[in-house]
């Protein structure tokens, strides 16, 4: 009598595929727990210490940051820049991809030039804006010869790093545009113009809403680039620029430099949780908005 | 909905419950609800990290340690020894930060060479308060010291930095070319009116060569503004700018000499015209910050050159004899060997440190490089240099090719009596210096008026005060 062989049962299968999976992903998993969990972890903690001797202090070191005036301009010229340096980048990136998916003639070259500056290194780019914009740079001599214009150390420093920050990463975003503007199938835009619509209307009903997930990223990343900028504001200005580019990044910088620890921690912890708000504000937006509806 | 409720309430309780949990003392004041606890508990190590280009004095005191405590374990690091000066110095610096972040690192350190602001560390708790080592210390008085000058170290009353060496700002100068410019009678009352004379005499420097020579020195901004001992930033009472008036008659009698600070960018090196060729004196006056020696060398020199000199110590703007920390010391709040760290800065502050020997051509020789803070060192070392008749110079081969008759004792006990009158002591802040220069420069520079620098210094001090 033949006998009917048992079948392998499927979960096993399905759990040494887990395994497998888990053995791949251990090591990056490893790291980031290493290099930024545990870390954030402890400064949470530390952010509830004084001093060396690690001694709980409850709320003090909250209250006392948030009382801080340097915390506060600091925070307030983060939000500025972001306020008024992400828009900028995500319009003027836009753009240009825009104009660039229209295939002009030269646009692989354009799009080349357009990526050059975020792949020079920061003490590059801070040297050229330091030779045009110093007390003895080229737009004094050209332009202020008989009164200078110390630039770099006036309110005009805060729109020099925010000509910085739009020039270093408008290139990155503009290539995260175009891809996405490359995914959206050409026959829609066909479609419309069969329809009647003008290049307006196309962009605002079919490009706009279709770039949704792209823009979502690119305004993540662009805000995330907007922290990074205290590179160049440190290239520039020191560890006490002058007051309008002081960051959220010079204050914690400073308190490392200081040995206090505690107030680092704190402050890094108020930025974590402003981020994630509005991170989380974002996700829920479009987790609520769904698809997109043409 | 409901789970997002949930979660609020629980951190709303969480919040709640820490806010009521705050520290020991919550006052306005952190350093007092951040006061690390001492601990006096003899331990067997003791760890100290020997910074890049160690003075000579410091690995003296480790092995002074070993001897009169055999049972302690001292444990010591070096740091590279390949690199350039701001790669070693780095190394340190970032060595001794991550692990005082984590806890560990040595049982003493030398703050001179860390970036931290040395108020704000105490201010932090960083720093382990060493005034209960220093009461219970049958073998340490104050009054052994030079008067005021531990007064650095100290916040809130506590003493958290030691010095061991400092600096003073003794002023030597040539009388006949003061007297050629009309200073018959420096005024040596505080640094502002001394300011003031060298202000009035600036437009006659393009006829002295040697005095015009004097003035050609980059720093002069920072040096007067350490001199001056002006406080810019009173961290005990988290005030900026406390004495605005003193702060602007500063300003206004710098200004006078701004342009020979900085402006031409020249340093120009030059010889006094009747000097012979191996007499080390260039221009017609010397600062001598470290060491008495420098007086008992430069002011034999201008003796026998001019037959007389001008010499006094410049007081701050209070009218005060202030020094400056030159190597100054402090234990980590952190330290598990604080007994043993104590020991250490009592072997710093010993006669064996303080008036340490050198060989010198084979002879033992007090170490004539820094002004020690010990008033018995002090008068060691020139007890010692009063008793040679003349002052020798050698060429390279320490062949002797001049010399000079050496100063009388009344001279260098004078110079030393200037030194004794120190009420006060200071701490260099770079930074400070720094924000300041970059503040007022277009006031010296008449390209903006005084209120509008004086706003933005405030406004970067606030900054600097306030992190």
């Amino acid at each position: 009598m033949k006998t009917i062989p048992t079948p392998k049962p499927r979960f096993r299968l399905g759990r040494r595929k887990a395994l497998t999976g888990m053995a791949y992903a251990a090591i990056p998993l490893a790291g980031f727990l290493l290099f930024f969990a545990v870390p954030f972890v402890i400064s949470i903690v530390r952010s509830f210490q004084s001093g060396l001797t690690q001694q709980f202090t409850g709320l003090e070191n909250y209250i006392s940051v948030a009382n801080s005036e340097s915390f506060r301009l600091a925070a307030a010229n983060t939000f500025h820049f972001i306020v008024m340096g992400v828009p900028s980048i995500i319009l003027f990136s836009l753009l240009l991809a825009l104009a660039l998916d229209q295939k002009i003639i030269g646009h692989s070259f354009f799009r080349t030039i357009f990526l050059t500056p975020y792949v020079i290194p920061v003490a590059s780019t801070v040297m050229v804006f330091q030779i045009v914009f110093e007390q003895s740079g080229i737009l004094n001599s050209l332009c202020f010869q008989q009164l200078p214009v110390n630039f770099l150390h006036s309110d005009n420093a805060f729109y020099i790093l925010l000509l910085l920050y739009v020039w270093k990463n408008f290139g990155y975003n503009m290539i995260l545009f175009l891809t996405g503007l490359s995914q959206i199938p050409n026959e829609y835009r066909e479609a419309a113009r069969v329809d009647g619509a003008g290049p307006v209307r196309i962009f605002r009903s079919i490009t706009l809403p279709l770039l949704g997930p792209t823009f979502f990223f690119v305004f993540v990343i662009s805000i995330v680039n907007s922290f990074k900028v205290f590179r160049e504001a440190y290239a520039l200005g020191g560890a006490y620029p002058h007051s309008s580019i002081y960051m959220l990044q010079h204050f914690m910088n400073n308190n490392f430099q200081n040995l206090n620890y505690q107030r680092l921690s704190t402050a890094s912890i108020y930025v974590f949780l402003v981020i994630a708000l509005v991170v989380l504000a974002l996700f829920l937006h479009r987790h609520r908005k769904g698809s997109v509806q043409l | 909905m409901k789970r997002i409720l949930s979660m609020f309430l629980m951190l709303a309780l969480m919040l709640t419950g820490l806010a009521g949990c705050q520290g020991e003392a919550a006052s306005e004041n952190p350093s007092e609800s951040a006061a690390p606890v001492v601990n006096t508990e003899p331990t067997d190590e003791f760890v100290i990290y020997r910074p890049p280009y160690t003075p000579d004095w410091m690995s003296e005191a480790i092995m002074l340690f070993r001897q009169i405590y055999p049972d302690v374990k001292v444990t010591i690091e070096d740091f590279s020894t390949t690199g350039t000066y701001e790669e070693r110095m780095a190394q340190y610096c970032d060595r001794v930060t991550n692990e005082l972040l984590s806890g560990e690192g040595p049982d003493i350190i030398f703050p001179s060479y860390l970036n931290a602001n040395i108020y704000k560390a105490m201010q932090g708790g960083i720093y382990l308060n060493l005034s209960p080592f220093f009461e219970q210390d049958k073998n340490f008085k104050e009054e052994d010291f030079l008067p005021g000058v531990f007064d650095a170290g100290k916040y809130q009353g506590r003493q958290y930095i030691v010095p061991i060496y400092v600096t003073y700002p003794a002023f030597l100068a040539r009388t006949p070319v003061l007297e050629s410019l009309g200073i018959g009678q420096v005024e040596c009352g505080d640094t502002i009116s001394f300011l003031r004379q060298l202000g009035e005499v600036s437009p006659l420097l393009d006829q002295n060569l040697e005095l015009e020579l004097m003035m050609h020195y980059t720093g002069f901004f920072g040096r007067f503004l350490e001199i001056a001992n002006l406080k810019l930033i009173d961290y005990e009472n988290r005030q900026i700018c406390p004495n605005p008036e003193t702060i602007r008659a500063f300003m206004e009698a710098y200004k006078a000499c701004y342009k020979w600070d900085y402006q031409d960018g020249k340093f120009v090196s030059g010889r006094m015209t009747n000097a012979p060729p191996w007499l080390p004196v260039n221009y017609c006056y010397t600062w001598l910050y470290s060491e008495i020696n420098h007086f008992r060398l430069y002011g034999a020199c201008f003796q026998a050159v001019d037959g007389g000199y001008i010499d006094f110590i410049l007081r701050d703007t209070e009218g005060r004899v202030s020094t400056s920390y030159m190597y100054y010391t402090a234990v980590p709040a952190s330290s598990k060997n604080q007994i043993n760290a104590y020991r250490f800065i009592q072997i710093l502050l010993s006669e064996s440190i303080q008036a340490r020997k050198v060989n010198y051509k084979g002879t033992l020789q007090y170490e004539n490089i820094f002004c020690p803070v010990s008033k018995e060192a002090l008068g060691l070392k020139v007890r010692e240099q009063m008793n040679e008749p003349s002052i020798k110079f050698y060429d390279a081969s320490y062949k002797t090719i001049g010399s000079v008759p050496a100063l009388p004792a009344e001279a260098l006990l004078g110079h030393m009596d200037q030194l004794l009158q120190a009420e006060t002591s200071t701490l260099y802040d770079s930074t400070i210096i720094t924000m300041t220069w970059e503040s007022m420069e277009p006031f010296f520079k008449d390209e903006k008026t005084y209120e509008a620098c004086f706003d933005e210094l405030k406004s970067k001090l606030t900054i600097y005060m306030d992190e």
